[in-house]
């Protein structure tokens, strides 16, 4: 179990460095080179120019400026922002909380709603609610987040004025673009949950504690939602990609600080070191997240662990 | 069961043989119900999209001060915006840049993707190191994969279409690699393998049909994704810029004035809205017509 882990984490090592590198030559790719693309932000002299591509190194061949920038990023140094001269690492850090718990508020949205709506569907399945449970899901994946956004503050906020409708401090502040963000997630869990119980009710297992004569309730939980956990994990998992991806809209429209937010902000005032740092950043963040999804299969299902999942 | 079983195995499925396949399905997907709602939808959005600005005198993008903030009311049933154009006018030309803006990164992720998946599918020696240059673009979020590329070509929207395409790349290679691995072992291409076909041939004629259902399902669902990031990456000030009639474009425009002028906010999320439903529900009735074995992908 403990070398099943440890194995997990160590490849988990190689793919972030290929990450970084990933995104390092992707910002090769800009016209001209950073100094000059960072040009719209203030004006400088050749000379300026040309001492500031000295000191980011950009004379040296490429191969050596990936190598300096992997040694760079492993003592944890992501550069210096070209407006402020902060260090980045230190910039996207402070920032970095606000977005992990929008994520994960948003997480909690989606399963609480998610789940309990897919399993009505399934037990229920056919009828009326079962329908009206899947034209919520599939409205909850088809609305535009940033728009929902918008709506509940116009709404919620400013008309009811029940909760806040920008802002970052206390959990007041989270409530509305932790539904904005998560409705998408909600559409998706409910959906697969409705489809893994459907599947998982028809089995034998199923049928055999239902001819014990266990009660609806304990086969439904017991035998049939366990089951039906581990795909809904993955899905999980896998969302929080989207979810990163949509953290970036969402802190925008809530006027939330983040990483998203730092990330736009940068993009829009050509602040390169930060846009690479922010994108790795939050690469990273995805790439952690599935480690843990890996490595919670093991709990929920022992197969894996000895080897015979994959 | 026996005969999903058969159909899986490669078999040709009963009806085929009565009626030709593409009037089958079409039969099926008619006779679908969310395949009916979708399709109606998909028909509606491009009627607009294409007869709408025919039909309507106004102008998308010209200011007329007299009639500022106006709510809705026969004349204007969506409303005026703040620079006192007709958000209705607006909605409607924005529906062409909208399912532009839908279907471009579609299909460069399509055209690029799927004949990639095909070659590392078909050919493993390709695969291994290709395989894992897209596992690690996939380990960037589509959506933040896009931000980087913005960042590097600037904003606008044909980058946005761009930055959209690229990004999703590897999950088309992933699907289409993974269909051609399973057909790979079927009856029909060691016949054509046997009989001395090229491996293009293999490849782009016989192999590619395998990944064809799929590969629709993904586009239709796709399309909906599209307008719903493309839309998010307007409203935050990188995709289209003022005055354009684009969605997210007009959402952006309208967030100043929501507490006064929640119609300019409402009515283009509302399109959106629309017209991601309809291609999500014409998705899944695809999905379930075409091939039950097809799961939503992330």
């Amino acid at each position: 179990m403990a070398l099943y882990v440890l194995k997990r984490i160590l490849l988990t090592i190689p793919v972030l460095f290929a990450t970084a590198l990933l995104i390092f030559f992707i910002f090769q790719l800009i016209p001209g080179d950073v100094v000059q693309a960072s040009m719209t932000q203030k004006l400088m002299t050749l000379e300026q120019q040309n001492q500031m591509r000295e000191a980011l190194g950009l004379n040296k061949p490429v191969i050596e400026r990936a190598g300096a920038y992997a040694i760079a990023l492993l003592q944890g140094d992501m550069g210096r922002s070209f407006r402020t001269g902060q260090p980045v690492l230190e910039m996207l850090m402070s920032q970095l909380p606000y977005t992990l718990i929008l994520i994960a508020a948003s997480m909690f949205v989606a399963v609480l709603i998610g789940i309990p709506l897919g399993l009505i569907a399934a037990l229920k399945r056919n009828s009326a609610v079962d329908s009206t449970a899947m034209t919520v899901a599939v409205l909850g994946a088809s609305i535009p987040q940033y728009w929902l956004g918008l709506v509940l503050i116009l709404v919620i906020a400013v008309d009811l004025k029940w909760l806040p409708a920008t802002g970052s401090e206390g959990f007041q502040t989270l409530i509305l673009p932790a539904i904005a963000l998560g409705i998408a997630e909600m559409a998706i869990i409910a959906r697969l949950t409705r489809s893994e119980m459907v599947e998982v009710l028809q089995s034998d297992y199923v049928r055999t504690a239902e001819a014990k004569g266990l009660g609806r309730w304990p086969v439904v939980m017991g035998h049939g939602f366990r089951n039906s956990l581990i795909p809904i994990v993955t899905m999980l998992g896998l969302q929080v990609g989207a979810l990163l991806g949509g953290a970036v809209v969402i802190e925008v429209v809530f006027a939330r600080p983040g990483l998203g937010t730092i990330v736009v902000q940068s993009i829009l005032k050509r602040d390169i070191p930060v846009i690479q740092g922010g994108i790795l950043l939050i690469a990273a963040i995805f790439v952690i997240v599935n480690l843990i999804v890996d490595v919670s299969y093991s709990f929920l299902d022992p197969r894996i662990r000895t080897g015979d999942g994959s | 069961m026996a005969t999903a079983e058969l159909a899986l195995d490669g078999a040709a499925p009963e009806v085929a043989e009565a009626e030709a396949p593409v009037r089958v399905f079409l039969r099926r997907l008619l006779r679908h119900r969310s395949g009916q709602i979708g399709l109606i939808g998909v028909v509606f959005i491009f009627a607009v999209a294409i007869i709408g600005p025919f039909l309507l005198t106004a102008s998308p993008t010209a200011v007329v001060s007299g009639q500022r903030l106006i709510g809705p009311s026969i004349t204007f049933p969506f409303g005026t915006d703040q620079l006192g154009r007709d958000v209705l006018t607006r909605v409607v030309y924005g529906a062409q840049l909208s399912l532009t803006l839908g279907l471009v990164p579609v299909a460069i992720a399509a055209l690029v993707g799927v004949p990639i998946g095909v070659l590392v599918g078909y050919a493993p020696r390709v695969d291994l190191v290709l395989m894992r240059v897209m596992d690690v673009m996939m380990a960037i979020p589509a959506l933040v994969f896009a931000l980087a590329v913005i960042a590097i070509l600037g904003p606008g929207l044909t980058n946005v279409m761009l930055a959209l395409g690229i990004a999703w790349i590897p999950y088309y290679v992933r699907m289409a690699r993974g269909n051609v691995k399973r057909a790979k072992g079927n009856g029909y291409v060691e016949y054509a393998i046997a009989t001395g076909a090229t491996d293009f041939r293999i490849m782009f004629v016989h192999l590619l049909q395998s990944v064809a259902a799929p590969i629709i399902v993904m586009v239709t669902i796709g399309i909906g994704d599209a307008i719903l990031s493309g839309s998010a990456l307007s409203f935050i000030g990188l995709g289209a810029p003022p005055p354009t009639p684009e969605w997210g474009a007009i959402l952006r425009d309208g967030r100043e004035f929501l507490r006064i002028a929640w119609w300019i906010s409402v009515f283009p999320g509302l399109a959106i809205v629309f017209t991601v439903v309809s291609f999500n529900l014409l998705g899944d009735a695809l999905r379930d017509t075409l091939d039950p074995r097809v799961r939503r992908g992330g």
